[in-house]
């Protein structure tokens, strides 16, 4: 009663033998086969077991619609669950198991689950597992993750190559079957940019199931120019605007991909696209329609004409579709004895075709019960209306529910659906933004009729390209009558009819979900898991809707179909990632004294793309030690930090200074030359948006410096109000973030440091605290500008990033006998942190210039960006969190960043948090800033500050945030 | 993923541009109130159907650009330039 | 796919480089966006109305003319040569290669591979990419990656010019 290799015929090489191992037994197939046929041709039945029940499943289908025959392929790191061995390409050595059973497919413990089918019906989970509660964490749920899904994931990271490719195109035609082939052939010869996506090995779709079609096939896909046929490429999904990503499976048939990339993700620009992508044949739910050897008579078909397998020697079919009868005759041909045709309708032009063959019809008939434990022996049928059944002998059942359009891209294309009552199918209407369905995808029946259909297509495609058409290619055979498809989705009888075979879904469990309200198709779906599963509903989709319909008292177009989402078939998670994976999964941006930083042992930290060096230490010590070694040497003596990270703006044009006057909360335009003024930019609802220092570099030349991580945004800020709100404005703005590299030279020795190497004067009197403009530096033609973060006597030296290092050897030769280091950025922050400057810890996205202490800055007269809603009383409340110094009472203790302040008693809501803490450098201890309700006003007191997460809560003292040289004495010598 | 024919760079893909909301919401003169200031950043209509908003072609020619787009279907049915109004009968 | 000459990467040349902004109302022989011109001793790509980035050369205009802003330093510039160039960088390029489509001597600012580069491409066969200095390294990566199916090859950088 089980299946076998047919003496001759199909498309499989049959010289070309390979070995492969199934549940730990070894078979031989030929190279052509996928892992279901070979396992049918050697007699498998049994090839999985369904998800809940556990019920004996065989294969159902012949293509990756498959919901039974789920496999886990390969070992190790490539393990891959839930595989149909309908689409495995067979190759050598292969490796497959079985899934869902232990512990062995034939003898599966959990079967058992099937005599409480009763329990757990659609939905039991809502009503189970309740009580008593203190067993869910320790009893249920370890139980129930035990028992649920149905493949096992792969531990260890992907081993393969995954690419992305971008590729352009006048028209992508999705299936090469008999109306793809046909519209890419004429679009082609046309002079069309042609991609035609076939997800299959070959080419030829429904032709491959005719023998005469076969040979078209071949002919049609050999005269394609090379590079238009793209075997083996799924799309997966149709995004809008001519935009589709096919993933391309380029390893998957090998053993081992070798230098090639496992699989490719391609996007896909189409100017127009014809979806020509077939139709799946539907399942009829009846009793026991789930039974290994009840299968797709089209899939029977294909297993004959395409893999040279019988099924079975003897099979019968339950249609409801001429292709039914075409499947009986075409096996009767090859040799398989047909035991009954059972066909509901009282007439058809198949059936007739069927009888002058000799093949035993019964019309009126239909099935209401399977026979076999782990393989069908027969099954019973009755005519309809009648009480009495029939026994017929059959160790294959051929069903046939009619076809159902595969519709999955053209929904998402935004495709109109109608029903169609001859079809008894939902099939897709008018062609909307350059995207139509032709052929099988649009309900039509037989090879002759999709190729002329897509011949149509194709001319439509290529009248709005601009192309001529040529000449209609020859079509696949001679055409062909069929009667249409009667309206049978469900046979009401005794035991459980699947409408969804991988998920287990019976007709009474989508009764059930009516019952309890939820009869709407996206409800039903969600509550029985209809449709859910990798096959997505396409074998029972219209079954189901079938069942709501009746249940509801509706038709089925009213009930309609749920809404189907990319992916149209699973995809390697590393497809969608490509080439951007662990270190590259962004670009990085690297100072460009990156290398340098590196050979001198820099700790790099990540701010946003940025690799920062965080301290210099060759040993690897990562305490505080060297940093605050790093920050004294920097209050002590001197100082180099790498600022080349900072956003720079160039501004120039006539109405510069205007400009900057709008977008600034303070004012540029009386900034003299060769002057630099801290800025303060808002948003405009009145919150400071980011802080820089902007230099004079002549009457209508300007540089702006943003913080690192706000340099775009405040660019687009900036281009975005210049182009829409002040378009009369004259000004051109300038990315010039890389092109200067820019280091702080900060330390009471900062000026001897320089005198030596930088061409201008640096007195007091020449160069005095924030001025600015352009000074050679060792011979590098570049800028100097007296500004200081640290606190300490600063200037930050920019040069042409090409000629970064040799100004950054040459400060530290010049700085050597002041026993000059560089600092990192941990060091940056603990000089920021004594002198109480603010960066994106306090610049929060809540913050306003006044919360910061710094509202004195905003200009009183004068339009600016946040000028009026900076006013509202809310943004200027006296209780707002404002900026504080804390230091813990007790110098021993540790502050952390985040912590909350609260009452000394640890009472009371938070009042407060901290948004920076280190050890000081001038001093003992730990020191920090915070945003306290009130701040200002409330120097001096004791609170608590309280972070439960490390569970420490340390009194702290308020205070000002500008603990070092408050009179700002050292950065004016 | 959107399309968006640029005047300047041709047609790009969508992650070349950064959106920047409703174009019909114009920043008030200097001297307007509070309740205008307050109107411009926070009230939009949020239209189920055509929308007229800017996109900064950031990745490219970094112009802002006026775009009309359904807010269902994502169809574009017209760009061009800040100073630029679409057709009356446009979609 | 059958295997061309293979592309010949040129990795990291410094070039001369300055932006040239139009002052409004002047009037430059700048090309417009997407196309290149040879200006001023050396090439003008087109990045946007009135904005261009010149190659080489040294334009020599009064700031009442145009903001003049040196790019010597912002800027690698790579080359990717050979009959699969176009291949290449359609791994990480959205932009329509095809010869007719981006023809000789069209430039674009595009993202590739989530840089932002100014491409040219003054031969069929020949791209000239201008990437930013910081994110060089990583777009290294990218076009080598990308070219090691054809067989491509990444030239060292030249002392002393990173």
């Amino acid at each position: 009663m089980s299946g076998f290799r047919l003496p001759e015929g199909g498309l499989v090489d049959r010289e070309a033998a390979l070995r492969f191992r199934f549940d730990g037994r070894d078979y031989t197939g030929f190279a052509g086969d996928t892992l279901a046929s070979a396992l049918l041709a050697n007699g498998v039945t049994l090839f999985g077991r369904s998800f809940k029940y556990h019920r004996p499943r065989g294969v159902v289908t012949a293509g990756p619609e498959e919901p039974c025959a789920l496999v886990e392929l390969r070992r190790g790191a490539r393990r891959e669950p839930n595989t149909p061995a309908t689409t495995v390409e067979l190759f050598d050595g292969l490796v497959a198991e079985s899934q869902n059973r232990w512990p062995s497919l034939r003898f599966d413990a959990l079967s058992v689950a099937g005599l409480f089918a009763p329990l757990l019906a659609a939905g039991f989970y809502y009503k189970t597992f309740k009580w008593p509660a203190a067993w869910w964490e320790k009893v249920y749920e370890p139980l129930v993750r035990r028992a649920a899904g149905l493949g096992r994931v792969a531990e260890g990271p992907d081993p393969d190559r995954y690419e992305h490719i971008h590729a352009h195109c006048d028209l992508l035609v999705v299936g090469a079957g008999p109306a793809g082939l046909t519209a890419a052939r004429m679009a082609t010869m046309a002079g069309a940019r042609v991609i035609l996506a076939e997800q299959d090995a070959l080419a030829g779709g429904g032709a491959l199931l005719d023998r005469g079609a076969q040979g078209w096939a071949q002919a049609m896909a050999a005269a394609l120019p090379h590079g238009v046929l793209r075997p083996r490429m799924t799309v997966v999904g149709a995004y809008g605007h001519g935009v589709f990503a096919a993933v391309e499976r380029v390893a998957d048939h090998l053993a081992e991909p070798g230098m090639a990339p496992r699989q490719r993700l391609h996007i896909i620009r189409a100017r127009r696209a014809i979806l020509a992508t077939g139709a799946v044949e539907r399942l009829i739910a009846f009793p026991g329609n789930d039974r290994p050897g009840v299968m797709l008579a089209g899939a029977a078909l294909a297993y004959a004409r395409r893999f040279g397998v019988a099924v079975a020697p003897q099979v019968a079919v339950f249609t409801t579709d001429d292709a039914g009868h075409h499947a009986a005759l075409a096996l009767a041909e090859a040799g398989l004895q047909v035991s009954a045709i059972l066909d509901p309708r009282s007439e058809s032009a198949g059936a007739e075709a069927a009888r002058a063959a000799g093949l035993p019809v019964r019309m009126g008939w239909e099935v209401v019960a399977t026979d076999g434990a782990q393989g069908l022996h027969g099954l019973r049928a009755r005519r309809r209306g009648a009480a009495a059944s029939d026994y017929v002998q059959a160790g294959a059942l051929l069903v046939c529910g009619g076809f159902a359009p595969e519709m999955a891209l053209a929904h998402q294309a935004g495709l109109e659906t109608r029903w169609d009552e001859a079809r008894q199918a939902f099939i897709p209407g008018a062609a909307r933004e350059g995207v139509a369905a032709a052929g099988a995808a649009r309900g039509l029946h037989g090879l002759v009729e999709a190729a002329a259909d897509g011949a149509r297509a194709a001319r439509e495609a290529l009248a709005v390209l601009g192309l001529p058409a040529g000449e209609e290619p020859p079509p696949p055979g001679p055409p062909q009558e069929v009667s249409a498809t009667f309206p049978l989705h469900e046979v009401r009888a005794r035991g459980p009819a699947f409408v969804d075979l991988q998920h287990d879904v019976t007709a009474d469990d989508l009764r059930l979900a009516v019952r309890e309200g939820y009869g709407h198709a996206e409800h039903a779906k969600r509550y029985t898991t209809h449709g859910m599963a990798t096959d997505q509903g396409r074998v029972g989709g219209t079954a189901g809707a079938a069942v709501l319909a009746a249940a509801r008292g509706i038709t089925i177009p009213e009930v309609g179909i749920p809404r189907p989402r990319p992916f149209v078939r699973p995809a390697a998670w590393g497809a969608l990632a490509g080439a951007d994976v662990g270190l590259h999964f962004k670009p990085e941006r690297l100072l460009p004294l990156h290398d340098w930083h590196q050979a001198h042992g820099a700790v790099f930290v990540r701010v946003g793309p940025w690799l920062r060096p965080l301290v210099y230490s060759p040993s690897g010590d990562t305490s505080w030690e060297p940093v605050l070694e790093e920050a004294r040497n920097v209050r002590r003596a001197v100082g180099l930090c790498d600022v080349s990270s900072l956003g720079k703006i160039d501004v120039q044009g006539p109405d510069a200074a205007t400009f900057l006057d709008r977008i600034y909360a303070n004012t540029f335009s009386t900034l003299p030359v060769g002057r630099a003024r801290y800025g303060l930019m808002l948003r405009e609802d009145g919150i400071l948006f980011d802080d820089g220092t902007t230099s004079r570099l002549a009457e209508n030349h300007f540089l702006v410096t943003t913080t690192t991580q706000k340099a775009d945004e405040v660019l687009a800020h900036m281009e975005w109000h210049l182009q829409t709100a002040w378009p009369e404005l004259d000004v051109t703005l300038t990315d010039v973030a890389d092109h200067w590299a820019q280091f702080a030279v900060a330390g009471p020795d900062a000026r001897e440091v320089l005198r030596g190497i930088v061409d201008r004067s640096l007195s007091n009197g020449a160069f005095p605290f924030m001025a600015a403009g352009e000074a050679v530096i060792a011979g590098i033609p570049g800028r100097i500008f007296r500004i200081s973060f640290s606190g300490e006597l600063a200037y930050e030296v920019a040069v042409p990033a090409q000629h970064a290092l040799a100004a950054w050897q040459a400060i530290l030769a010049a700085g050597a006998p002041h026993g000059i280091r560089p600092y990192g950025l941990d060091a940056l922050n603990v000089l920021r942190i004594e002198k109480g400057h603010v960066t994106g810890g306090e610049i929060n996205g809540q913050t306003t210039p006044g919360d910061l202490g710094l509202g004195k800055m905003l200009k009183r007269r004068g339009d600016f960006v946040g000028r009026v809603l900076g006013q509202r009383p809310g943004l200027l409340a006296a209780d707002r969190l404002q900026l504080v110094g804390i230091r813990p009472l007790d110098p021993a203790q540790r502050l952390r960043g985040g912590a909350h302040l609260r009452d000394v008693q640890g009472q009371g809501p938070s009042q407060g948090y901290v948004t920076a803490a280190c050890m000081a450098a001038e001093g003992e201890g730990w020191i920090g800033l915070a945003l306290l309700a009130g701040g200002h006003a409330r120097h001096g007191e004791t609170l608590l500050a309280d972070s439960p997460v490390h569970g420490e809560a340390v009194p702290v003292v308020i205070g000002s945030p500008h603990r070092v040289d408050p009179e700002n004495r050292r950065v004016r010598a | 993923m959107l399309r968006i024919h640029c005047p300047f760079c041709g047609l790009r893909d969508e992650v070349e541009f950064r959106y920047r909301g409703d174009a019909t919401a114009r920043r008030p003169a200097a001297e307007a109130n509070e309740e205008a200031f307050f109107a411009y950043v926070y009230a939009r209509d949020n239209p189920r159907g055509w929308h007229l908003e800017w996109w900064l072609h950031t990745h490219g020619c970094r112009q802002v650009l006026k775009v009309k787009r359904h807010t269902l279907t994502h169809e574009i049915a017209w760009v061009g330039l800040p100073a630029d109004a679409p057709p009356e009968d446009a979609p | 796919m059958s295997v061309p000459e293979p592309p010949v990467l040129v990795a990291e040349d410094r070039v001369v480089l300055h932006q040239v902004a139009a002052r409004r109302g002047v009037a430059l022989p700048l090309p417009a966006p997407g196309a290149s011109a040879a200006l001023w001793g050396g090439i003008a790509l087109g990045l946007a109305p009135g904005v261009a980035m010149l190659v080489g050369g040294r334009p020599d205009l009064p700031p009442d003319q145009a903001a003049v802003v040196e790019q010597t330093g912002g800027f690698l510039r790579m080359r990717v040569a050979g009959l699969a160039a176009a291949e290449v960088l359609a791994r990480g390029c959205r932009l329509d290669l095809d010869e007719a489509a981006f023809t000789p001597g069209s430039v674009a600012r595009a993202l590739i591979a989530q840089v932002t580069v100014i491409l040219y491409r003054p031969t069929a066969t020949r791209f000239e990419l201008l990437v930013p200095a910081t994110l060089a390294r990583s777009f290294v990566h990218f076009l080598s990656t990308a070219a090691a199916p054809f067989g491509g090859v990444v030239l060292p950088a030249e002392r002393g010019t990173r």
